[in-house]
């Protein structure tokens, strides 16, 4: 087994949805399946990001962001947010979650 | 690897299932005994004939003693088993494996599930504590996941498939609502399926299965003693489960438009029972429609429509109850409900009344007319990615 770095490798979105039932901290979830540029897929919370704007294909990159906070303890870990920011996805994504 | 299966080896000789839904009257001891009631009725035997009992239940019940106590079992062998959404099918399928091997005579198999207590609207946990590092989405999103990746791999348009998960929904409520045991017995127009507000990604509140209480049992034996208890019984022609490597969360060659498990124990399936072509051999298929978009794609995985074109076959009526392979005729998941452990028994329920002529004729199917005889049923457990499938082929008659 070889550790692969794969903060800064770029992807693009496998598929997507948005999860209107669970929990977030800056609802609602977003959720995608992203493929990493050179293999490699996570599923995780997209953020940064307008639920419209969300296709097969589009460029995401890692973030290290909350996932949540329970009893004063916050638990960071990776999102991904759109690259092509194009407009639309400016100015969202305002508490930083 | 083998998978030699038990064809017409072990005969089902009565079953039972009680209505399905938001049972606040009855407790899990009170559906266990209801489905025991009629299946021993069924098969005209009392709980003391049977020698061992297969209790199928994901979160209401933990141990044998959940069966034991309600049905004052006389110190006979209960086991409690929880396999995902296909744990009724694996309480059915070790029964079957019971009774085959002559360890015992005569088994039962019974699920339950009670999901409304808990006040969730959904699935109540059982998995254990993770690293706080998961992507926490709900069932529906895990399944929406393959709305996109339909349409981007076979450019259907996304308004056009919301279409096709709607004539999903509609089919399975028109037959539920003429089902006096399913949980929503209402036919529910396309127009407010489409427009029912959304869950998780492309699908709405009548996209998703009933959350349901409620309960179902089968007694199997030997075949050679099948008769001494009926004149009807319905022999098992195959019985195929497998687990996935569940790799798919991680693996980009997992395109979301599948699910391989599926596609695997189908084929081990028909291998067992001689089936060449499913989808005209078949008289109906009682499938895991969790969610619509799971119908639609299961005709393919299942062998009944080519690859990319089970929207069409959808929208083209193969599946009604009076298509040219109906599935789900008694509601499915949609309609009659889904409580978990029971879920998998009540798919063979349906085939038991159906392919021995016992359903009533407002909901009977036409495929039988056709010369066709046999019923498969398909539960699936987990996520797109990783999950347990399980499928079974019964018919009433032994292979010539």
């Amino acid at each position: 087994m070889e550790r692969v770095r794969l903060a800064d490798a770029g992807g693009r979105v496998a598929t997507f949805t948005v999860d209107r039932l669970a929990y977030s901290l800056s609802p609602p979830v977003v959720g995608a399946v992203v493929d990493f540029d050179g293999g490699g897929r996570f599923r995780c919370e997209m953020t940064d990001v307008d639920p419209d704007t969300m296709r097969v294909g589009s460029r995401v990159q890692m973030v290290f962001r909350r996932l949540n906070t329970a009893q004063g303890v916050h638990n960071y870990f990776w999102k991904a947010r759109p690259v092509e920011t194009g407009g639309s996805v400016e100015g969202i994504g305002g508490d930083r979650s | 690897m083998s998978s030699n299966g038990i064809r017409d080896r072990v005969a089902i000789v009565g079953m039972g299932c009680t209505p399905f839904g938001e049972r606040w009257d009855k407790g899990v001891d009170d559906l266990l005994i209801d489905a025991t009631k009629d299946t021993i009725a069924s098969a005209g035997v009392t709980v003391d004939d049977i020698d061992a009992f297969w209790l199928g239940t994901m979160a209401s019940g933990v141990s044998g003693v959940t069966l034991s106590k309600p049905l004052k079992i006389d110190y006979k062998p209960v086991s409690r088993l929880e396999n995902f959404c296909a744990t009724g099918s694996e309480a059915f399928r070790n029964a079957c494996y019971a009774v085959a091997s002559g360890a015992y005579d005569l088994a039962m198999a019974i699920g339950v599930e009670k999901l409304k207590d808990s006040g969730f609207s959904g699935l109540t946990g059982v998995r254990p504590i993770g690293d706080g590092t998961d992507a926490a989405l709900s069932s529906p999103a895990a399944f929406s996941f393959l709305v996109p990746a339909y349409c981007h791999k076979y450019g259907v348009d996304p308004d056009e498939l919301k279409q096709v998960m709607s004539r999903i929904a509609w089919k399975n409520h028109c037959n539920g609502a003429v089902n006096p045991r399913a949980q929503y017995r209402k036919e529910v127009s396309i127009e407010t399926i489409t427009k029912s507000p959304l869950i998780a990604g492309q699908l709405g509140v009548f996209d998703c299965s009933g959350v349901s209480d409620g309960s179902a049992a089968a007694i199997v034996c030997r075949v050679e003693d099948a008769y001494r208890y009926t004149d009807h019984p319905l022999f098992v022609k195959a019985l195929s489960f497998v687990a996935g490597p569940g790799g798919g969360a991680m693996d980009p060659d997992y395109d979301y438009t599948t699910f391989p498990e599926v596609v695997r124990s189908a084929e081990d399936a028909y291998r067992q029972a001689g089936i060449s072509d499913p989808r005209s051999t078949l008289a109906m298929a009682e499938v895991h429609d969790c969610f619509t978009a799971t119908e639609l794609v299961l005709m393919e995985d299942l062998g009944f429509s080519e690859r990319g074109l089970g929207w069409k076959d959808v929208l083209a009526g193969t599946f009604d109850r009076n298509g040219e392979l109906p599935v789900n005729p008694d509601g499915g998941l949609k309609s009659f409900g889904h409580p978990i452990g029971a879920s998998g028994l009540r798919m063979l329920f349906e085939c038991w009344l159906q392919l021995r002529g016992e359903a009533p004729p407002e909901r009977q199917i036409d495929s039988l007319a056709r010369g066709r005889t046999l019923g498969l049923t398909h539960n699936l457990g987990g996520a797109p990615g990783e999950c347990v499938s399980f499928v079974s082929i019964v018919g009433p008659e032994p292979s010539s």
